[in-house]
């Protein structure tokens, strides 16, 4: 059975890095198609410091557009998380996704996406829990706290879908706000988990 | 000089010089911006030398150009940054691949017809020109006004055009016999104005 958190400040995060994009458009004008290449790093500091490890992502994206207001794009990601002990908390996935992107008006985006992750979840639960520990890669005994009894957390491989819906309004030349959910579903035989995520942010650029 | 001379030079300047003066409105009665109202007569002039359109804070400036039929036009680059500048319009296909500083030599436009310009770095960048068969020509500023001064007395096809122009320039053209000032009046059937913005957006493809 599931189980609802009000607020876990374990995950709260610092995160820093860098990153090379090379990006290679096949012709003219915004509406051909392009390609594009990303390596990042980066070093995430947790709230609980067993988590703090190094983080490369290797993006593949690709899209091309319909017409003005229409585009497709999509890509491959693999994500590479490591912690100093290289234990439970590290991890890794293959992700690929496409979206769908429409310019409603000149100031209104909306796009609608899917996507597939193959990777390491980390799944908490309170022991004790031979479904879960028959099928985990790697275990970390009652060294979580939660509101509540300590919990084991299981590393295992999960697959998920996620289907999205976002939307992007400029509200002057630099500055746009970007608000959209997310549904994703993950499983491994027999457990599923679904998430909702809503994300609002303000994004700048010069 | 004798006065029945002088009376004849004083003729002869109101008979040569007369101005129109242009308002451009929309549908609903509101100023047109970035309107090229151009007068089309019996006169030919040489083109003028050159014109320019610069790229400044990663905008074309100015938005709209109207210029002759046979003037060049230079593109220096102002930003920091290097720019693509291109067009596919049938009146000028052209590239100046990336760049910065001031290309070699300038762009002449020696086709009639209107061109898009784009830049295939930054795709918010757009900017037009329209390449005339006249010397007599202006852009409206925000209050969709012109005024086209000392055009020769004789008959005028006069014509507007704009970015957002719904159809052809021809469709809202008006023919007048130009004898000292006159006012004109146009109100064009526009399409919503449909422009890439430059903040950050959904797509990761483009630079936006």
């Amino acid at each position: 059975m599931g189980a609802v958190w009000h607020q876990y400040s374990g995950f709260n995060q610092i995160s820093g890095g860098g990153s090379v994009l090379l990006r290679y458009r096949f012709g003219l004008g915004r509406n051909a198609p392009w390609i594009s290449l990303e390596n990042r790093i980066g070093y995430s500091a947790f709230e609980e410091d067993f988590r703090n490890g190094w983080d490369e992502a290797a993006h593949v994206r690709g899209g091309f557009s319909f017409n003005d207001r229409v585009r497709v794009e999509g890509g491959y990601t693999y994500e590479n998380s490591c912690t100093r002990d290289e234990d439970v908390w590290s991890w890794c996935a293959h992700h690929g996704d496409v979206a769908l992107i429409v310019d409603l008006t000149s100031h209104l985006q909306v796009s609608l996406g899917y996507g597939y992750r193959d990777g390491d979840v980390v799944s908490y639960a309170v022991p004790p829990r031979p479904d879960i520990r028959a099928i985990a890669k790697q275990i970390e005994d009652g060294n979580t706290t939660f509101d509540g009894p300590p919990r084991n957390a299981y590393k295992l491989n999960g697959q998920t879908h996620a289907v999205s819906i976002f939307a992007n309004y400029a509200l002057t030349k630099y500055l746009a706000i970007r608000a959209g959910y997310e549904y994703r579903a993950t499983s491994h035989d027999p457990l599923d988990y679904q998430n909702h995520l809503v994300t609002a942010k303000l994004a700048f650029s010069y | 000089m004798k006065f029945s001379h002088l009376l004849f030079l004083i003729v002869a300047h109101e008979v040569c010089a007369g101005s129109l003066e242009v308002t451009v409105q929309d549908g609903k009665g509101g100023p047109v911006a970035d309107a090229v109202v151009y007068a089309i007569g019996s006169t030919r002039a040489a083109p003028a030398k050159q014109a320019v359109i610069d790229q400044r804070d990663k905008q074309f400036v100015p938005y709209v150009t109207a210029l002759q039929v046979g003037t060049s036009v230079l593109f220096p680059n102002s930003d920091n940054i290097r720019h693509h500048v291109y067009s596919f319009s049938p009146a000028k296909k052209f590239e100046l691949p990336l760049y910065s500083g001031v290309p070699a030599a300038p762009v002449t436009f020696d086709r009639e017809g209107f061109v898009t310009l784009g830049c295939n770095i930054h795709d918010w960048m757009v900017a037009y020109v329209a390449v005339l068969p006249t010397p007599y020509f202006q852009v409206t500023g925000k209050d969709g006004r012109v005024t086209l001064r000392d055009l020769p007395a004789g008959a005028y096809t006069v014509q507007v055009w704009q970015p957002s122009l719904k159809g052809s320039p021809d469709k809202f053209a008006q023919h007048i016999d130009l004898a000292g000032t006159k006012e004109l009046s146009f109100t064009l059937d526009l399409k919503p104005d449909f422009r890439v913005q430059r903040t950050p957006a959904l797509s990761s493809g483009g630079y936006r």
